[in-house]
């Protein structure tokens, strides 16, 4: 999901960086408003798992590796407005400490990442929840299917940019996704896993109160 | 004071891990890396902009940067998981 610095055009960073502000400006006034009290230990371990799972570089099939993105457990306990302002902090470090990304690139990244990726993880775990899918389920559910929306959309960016000649966008498109898909589905199916794990973990920390309603996992 | 050591402890094991992954993975190409070959072949010619704005670490180096941030979002998540549990005790089965 780390487009490189100076790999999209000018007019593309800008329109990328407009669309992501005001979401990172919401965000940070939505996390001042919720984190208080108990609920800053739940963003804490969040935001740790945001850290520590974009900071894997796995090794997938076909001899190629990528990255978990980390995001469904802020969204799934915070909603997807509480994730922008915490992936700008993770995509600033990676830009600046290990070149990747990069600060051209950074509306794009934090669009398809702590966006598109945030609200597909926190309306997919509420949409399975609703129709009765177990609370770990829809979780391993919603961080493997928004771990590859994130790629899905960094494709469409990319595309949008560097159309195919000949068949266009939507060609385009279907190139950059086959590129991710192979290295990115079963580091998905993974992360699925370990999000859900990271959960169990947090709703376990505190028997006596359990997490959030919103969240619905029982205590 | 345990709290502490079980946090400092998972944070060492994933920065092991993260390092371990990371020296795994270093053979592979990355799926980013692979993207931006697709741009040189959909764009032939095309030159980012800009360069790296911050530090380009060697692959060692880069690895063990990883590595570090792995760990200490390790240390985060236990340290929220931990220090919630002990703000009001767990309820004794």
């Amino acid at each position: 999901m780390h487009i490189s610095e100076g790999f999209l055009p000018l007019a593309h960073s800008a329109l990328w960086t407009a669309a992501a502000a005001p979401f990172v400006l919401d965000s940070a006034r939505h996390v001042r408003r919720v984190c208080s009290g108990q609920r800053r230990f739940e963003l804490a371990a969040a935001g740790g798992i945001l850290l520590l799972l974009t900071a894997l570089k796995i090794p997938s099939v076909a001899g190629s590796s990528s990255h978990p993105t980390g995001i469904a457990l802020a969204a799934i306990l915070f909603g997807p407005r509480a994730v922008p302002v915490l992936c700008v902090v993770v995509l600033v470090l990676q830009a600046l400490v290990l070149a990747h990304g990069g600060l051209t690139t950074l509306g794009a990244n934090l669009f398809s990442l702590g966006i598109a990726g945030a609200f597909v993880a926190s309306w997919l775990y509420r949409g399975l929840k609703a129709v009765g899918i177990p609370v770990y389920g829809a979780c391993w559910a919603a961080a493997a299917v928004s771990s590859v929306a994130v790629y899905g959309v960094t494709s469409l960016q990319l595309a949008l940019a560097f159309p195919d000649p000949g068949s266009g966008v939507s060609g385009a498109a279907m190139k950059f996704a086959a590129v991710f898909a192979w290295t990115q589905i079963p580091i998905a199916i993974t992360e699925g896993f370990l999000t859900s794990a990271a959960l169990k973990l947090l709703a376990r920390s505190r028997a006596d109160a359990g997490l959030p309603e919103s969240v619905g996992v029982p205590g | 004071m345990r709290r502490a050591w079980i946090a400092a402890a998972a944070a060492l094991a994933v920065f092991a891990g993260g390092w371990w992954a990371a020296e795994l993975a270093s053979g592979t190409a990355g799926s980013d890396e692979s993207a931006m070959q697709v741009v040189e072949q959909l764009s032939p010619g095309y030159e980012p902009w800009m360069s790296d704005t911050g530090l380009t670490p060697d692959p060692a180096r880069e690895r063990l940067l990883f590595a570090f941030q792995a760990g200490a979002g390790a240390l985060l998540f236990a340290v929220g998981v931990l220090w919630r549990g002990a703000r009001t005790g767990r309820r004794e089965p």
